[in-house]
């Protein structure tokens, strides 16, 4: 290679890569900018027939136009690099402008706050999967181990992208507000479309356990909570002894599940509408005075409760949630009713559908009787998780051999 | 242990990771550097440990507690690749890495909190945290090696110095590059379970993919142009101002407000 040679004279390399993706930049930004419409695939059937097209283009380069030099220099490593570099720029400019969704985006130049639905975007994929493909198809004969790693890497990569990027279309998600003893069929989606289920949902109950709340000294003139010292924070537990500033403070007694009885005790109880309360000693170590007395977490029939000390409030913090599931019967036509708990992390699956525990009223806290389920069915999940399995093996190869990984060889400039 | 006696730790491991560094540039004192070192992983192994029995959950939640495994980890790989590479300065700038880590920590104490928000219960958790420590530390490490390659290219060391420097690079960001990768496909599989969609282009998640595209990028350029190792160190250089991001600084961008990763804050 010499450095007189100017571009588009053969052997391609950089400048050619980086002269192409530029002008993919250009006519993506353009095409955002002067087309009204967002760049959306079609919903099946259409999108597996432009990916079946797709498909067809690509092999058609390969077995026809194979020996063409422009198709093998795409499956040359300064395409790649430019396809990647490109693609980079892009997911970049994603992670610097808010992204927003394009049922409620705000007009914004080239669309550059709607990237994942853009042609900028589309056609950046478009020509990363075809270096990456025609990669493939060079690399995938004679069937050598470093080549089935090669393929299983760049493969599963292809695979993954392609059918995410197809699945994109037809990710179905919507909505269940579900209120117990009540029974829906209905739910709705974001952009404002609403589904009728094969199913319905009849809410049984909705629980939130709580983790105990924590002791917080709290400075009455501020109203700060007390932070000088790290072990301040403590979950609350019977027996628990702290020192915060100058109080040593003890549980005696802890439910976490209370009533008020009177105004100045809390019994245990198993009451839905129960808060968490707790017993204190404290010593003022400044003077020597003991002080006892409840504290408690409040709940919608009593007023959450503290002890005063001169400048200062012994209290509880507001307890975090610890799961929040929803207990739910789901009636089918033809089928005996079944019961399932959805919790956060444990979706269940019925007829095609997932569903998923997403919220609650959250004002109400654990009082609420409103859950908020999330249904979603994606028809591509099974191609996405073989592309992202097929990754994590050609991955594990280059874990155990990447050392190895002879960087010498030049064999991939095209003379 | 709570954070509580971490400034014990602290302490130890910052003197035995300063002295322990010293003495491995002194020939006859090294086996006493080596020694001094470990001793410094080892007490913080035992802190994460301990800290761990103590929340009942792994420390795995807060910045906080992701500096203590980053200050394992660097320092780990850091004396693994001096010894295996028999690159002193290696096992030097990754204590100096860990120090910083330890210092941060000291520095900002954060109260500690038992809790465990429901989204991340999950079997999910513990693997893809910290595999994606492990690729943070690893790829950080390669980065060193970078800095340490474009401070020699500035110094006008030999030629030969500086390409020694590049295998030990890639060898840090295969392994490195191996990890991130796992820790995004891992991602992805547990958002599917917590979240109902593998990607949903949440800034963590487009940071995450920004760093893994930065290393691929370097990965494609050192099998092409392999005797151009200023612009290798150059990318790896990048790649790590992108991995910090990613990591520490998706929290502070505009384009985080709706992240799901956003845990620590209260």
């Amino acid at each position: 290679m010499t450095n007189e040679r100017t571009i588009w004279q053969k052997p391609w390399s950089y400048k050619e890569g980086f002269t192409i993706a530029a002008g993919i930049l250009l006519i993506g930004l353009l095409l955002n900018e002067f087309t009204t419409l967002h760049f959306q695939l079609p919903q099946w059937p259409w999108n597996i027939i432009l990916g079946l097209i797709y498909l067809s283009i690509l092999l058609l380069a390969k077995f026809v136009f194979g020996r063409t030099y422009f198709v093998q220099w795409l499956s040359s490593l300064p395409a790649a690099i430019s396809a990647i570099l490109l693609f980079l720029l892009v997911v970049l400019t994603m992670g610097l402008i808010p992204q927003q969704e394009i049922h409620a985006a705000t007009p914004y130049l080239f669309d550059l706050n709607t990237l994942k639905n853009s042609w900028l975007f589309f056609l950046c994929l478009i020509y990363l999967l075809t270096v990456l493909g025609l990669t493939i198809f060079r690399r995938i004969y004679p069937f050598t181990v470093r080549n089935i790693a090669f393929t299983l890497q760049h493969g599963g990569l292809w695979i993954l992208a392609f059918t995410a990027g197809l699945a994109s279309a037809d990710v179905e998600r919507y909505q269940i507000p579900v209120y117990e003893n009540q029974t829906v069929e209905y739910g709705y989606s974001v952009q404002g479309h609403t589904i009728q289920f094969p199913f319905k949902i009849h809410l049984i109950d909705f629980s939130i356990d709580e983790f105990p709340a924590k002791l917080a000294v709290v400075d009455a003139k501020t109203n700060d909570i007390d932070q000088s010292d790290r072990n301040n924070l403590s979950l609350i537990t019977e027996g628990l002894t702290v020192n915060i500033r100058h109080f040593t403070i003890k549980v005696l007694k802890y439910y976490p599940s209370a009533l008020e009885q009177g105004d100045t005790t809390y019994v245990p109880s198993k009451d839905s509408l129960s808060g968490q309360a707790a017993f204190l000693e404290i010593t003022d170590r400044r003077n020597g005075k003991v002080h006892t007395g409840w504290i408690s977490s409040g709940s919608p029939l009593f007023a959450a409760s503290y002890i005063q000390i001169d400048d200062y409030y012994i209290a509880m913090t507001i307890p975090q949630p610890k799961k929040f599931s929803s207990t739910v019967k789901i009636l089918m036509p033809d089928r005996q009713a079944q019961v399932y708990r959805i919790a956060v992390n444990q979706p269940i699956r019925i007829a095609g559908w997932k569903l998923y525990q997403i919220g609650y009223d959250e004002n109400m806290g654990k009082y609420s009787k409103l859950s908020v389920l999330e249904a979603v069915r994606d028809p591509w999940l099974p191609f996405v998780y073989v592309g992202i399995i097929l990754l994590m093996l050609g991955t594990s190869y280059l874990f155990w051999k990447g050392n190895q990984i002879n960087v010498k060889e030049e064999d991939h400039e095209l003379a | 242990m709570s954070w509580h006696e971490y400034t014990y730790i602290a302490i130890f491991c910052i003197i035995a990771f300063v002295t322990g560094s010293a003495l491995i540039f002194m020939p006859k004192k090294q086996k006493w550097g080596d020694i001094l070192i470990l001793l410094g992983i080892v007490a913080i192994a035992f802190f994460i440990v301990s800290f761990w029995v103590f929340l009942t959950r792994p420390p795995l939640r807060t910045l906080g507690e992701t500096r203590l495994w980053y200050t394992f980890f660097i320092s780990l790989a850091g004396f693994i690749t001096y010894k295996r590479w028999k690159q002193r300065w290696i096992a030097a700038y990754s204590n100096a890495f860990a120090i910083l880590f330890i210092l941060l920590n000291l520095l900002n104490p954060e109260s500690h909190d038992k809790t465990l928000m429901p989204a991340l219960q999950s079997p999910f958790f513990p693997p893809h945290v910290i595999v994606y420590l492990l690729g943070y530390s690893i790829s950080g490490a390669s980065s060193l090696v970078a800095i340490r390659g474009l401070v020699l290219h500035l110094r006008k060391a030999d030629e030969e110095k500086l390409k020694n420097l590049l295998p030990l690079a890639d060898t840090l960001v295969y392994t490195g590059f191996s990890f991130l990768t796992f820790g995004l496909l891992l991602g992805a599989l547990w958002a599917k379970e917590a979240w109902g969609h593998y990607w949903t282009w949440d800034p963590k998640e487009t940071w995450a993919l920004i760093t893994w595209l930065a290393y691929l990028l370097y990965i494609h350029v050192r099998q092409h142009k392999t005797q151009n190792y200023k612009l290798a160190y150059q990318i790896l250089a990048v790649s790590f101002i992108l991995l910090l991001v990613a990591w520490f600084g998706v929290n502070y961008l505009p384009a985080a407000q709706s992240s799901v990763h956003v845990y620590s804050r209260q």
